[in-house]
């Protein structure tokens, strides 16, 4: 026992925190204003849902520039939220897509109510990992749907994404479009059988960001004390098996889950630069 | 430059509403249709309206030859 605390290195009061619980709570915050938002907009006159997403800038924003307009149902605050997310990807890629996204947050607990039902951690079935053959290519569809969106957007006069966007349904409660609570459903429901699984494939704002992911100055680094026993790439939401020095995947989004999962704390960290 | 864990959550935070309070004070910060322009299907180029217009321009009408 004795030789066992020797080799078993040392964690400070912080390193034994876990990153997890303060990601879970920022999460949660967010998850509530967005239903704040959505739920006041249904009683009083107040702004919608539309109005606080990044994704409607993107939409906006060829016709913001060539015409000075915006599409219906988009404003100004777009621009602003859409900037502010972009600022963040400059410096830390797809960390909006793991700390501040609410629907990435509800995939999430929707993936963990999944694994606790099918018997746990350990022993839980759910969860699925897609054999690669079929994971990757599907990881590409968002770059399509981001295309398509940006395209559409050209000669749109609303949204293209509006119609059966899964965010505004699920936080806005529009309950008239059978198209968009399909569309919903079929994510929900994927997003319990495989994690995170409307950021994976879809989402066409992942898709832009993970552009950002290339060229962040802050990142997950793994240094030489890396034994590569794999518990970070288990762990990992987004499916990265990737124990490369710095690690620079599309599909990163900086949720600091291998940190807290690494028994080595010398071994993982986030280095600027 | 190695940073610590939480600190990472605090410089998102940090740039995320920073530049939103920023947007605000600046006066970007409109969440309602109220002062800015949005497209209407009226500003759609329409090809049949353009044609009528260039046809009416010239001063022949197609129907009389």
């Amino acid at each position: 026992m004795a030789t066992m605390r020797k080799t078993r290195p040392t964690q400070s009061r912080a390193q034994r925190l876990k990153i997890v619980t303060l990601r879970r709570f920022i999460q949660s915050a967010f998850v509530g204003f967005a239903l704040y938002v959505g739920t006041r907009h249904l009683w009083t006159e107040s702004a919608s849902l539309d109005a606080y997403c990044p994704l409607g800038g993107v939409e906006a924003l060829f016709q913001f520039i060539t015409n000075g307009v915006f599409l219906r149902k988009l404003h100004p605050s777009n621009m602003v939220v859409l900037a502010a997310t972009l600022a963040t990807a400059l410096l830390m890629g797809r960390a909006f897509c793991g700390w501040i996204c609410p629907l990435g947050a509800v995939q999430e607990w929707l993936a963990r109510l999944a694994q606790k039902i099918t018997g746990g951690r350990r022993k839980g079935w759910l969860p699925l990992k897609l054999p690669a053959a079929l994971d990757r290519p599907l990881r590409y569809l968002k770059y399509g749907v981001l295309g398509w969106l940006l395209w559409g957007s050209v000669s749109a006069v609303v949204p293209p994404l509006e119609p059966f966007c899964p965010y505004k349904t699920l936080f806005h409660f529009e309950l008239d479009s059978a198209l968009a609570w399909s569309v919903l459903f079929i994510i929900l429901a994927g997003s319990l059988l495989v994690e995170r699984f409307w950021c994976k494939y879809l989402c066409p704002l992942g898709a832009l960001l993970a552009i950002f992911n290339k060229i962040s100055p802050l990142r997950v680094h793994t240094a030489d004390a890396c034994v590569d026993c794999g518990r970070c790439g288990t762990t990992c939401g987004m499916g990265i098996n990737e124990r490369s020095e710095n690690i620079r995947s599309l599909e990163c989004i900086r949720c600091l889950d291998c940190l807290d999962a690494c028994r080595r704390p010398e071994a993982i960290d986030i280095r600027a630069f | 430059m190695r940073i610590k864990k939480f600190f990472f959550p605090i410089i998102l935070l940090i740039i995320f509403l920073g530049v939103i309070v920023l947007g605000m004070a600046a006066g970007y910060w409109e969440t309602k249709g109220d002062g800015c322009r949005h497209r209407t299907e009226s500003q759609i180029p329409n090809l049949a309206l353009v044609q009528t217009l260039d046809i009416s321009e010239s001063g022949e009408s197609p129907w009389q030859p």
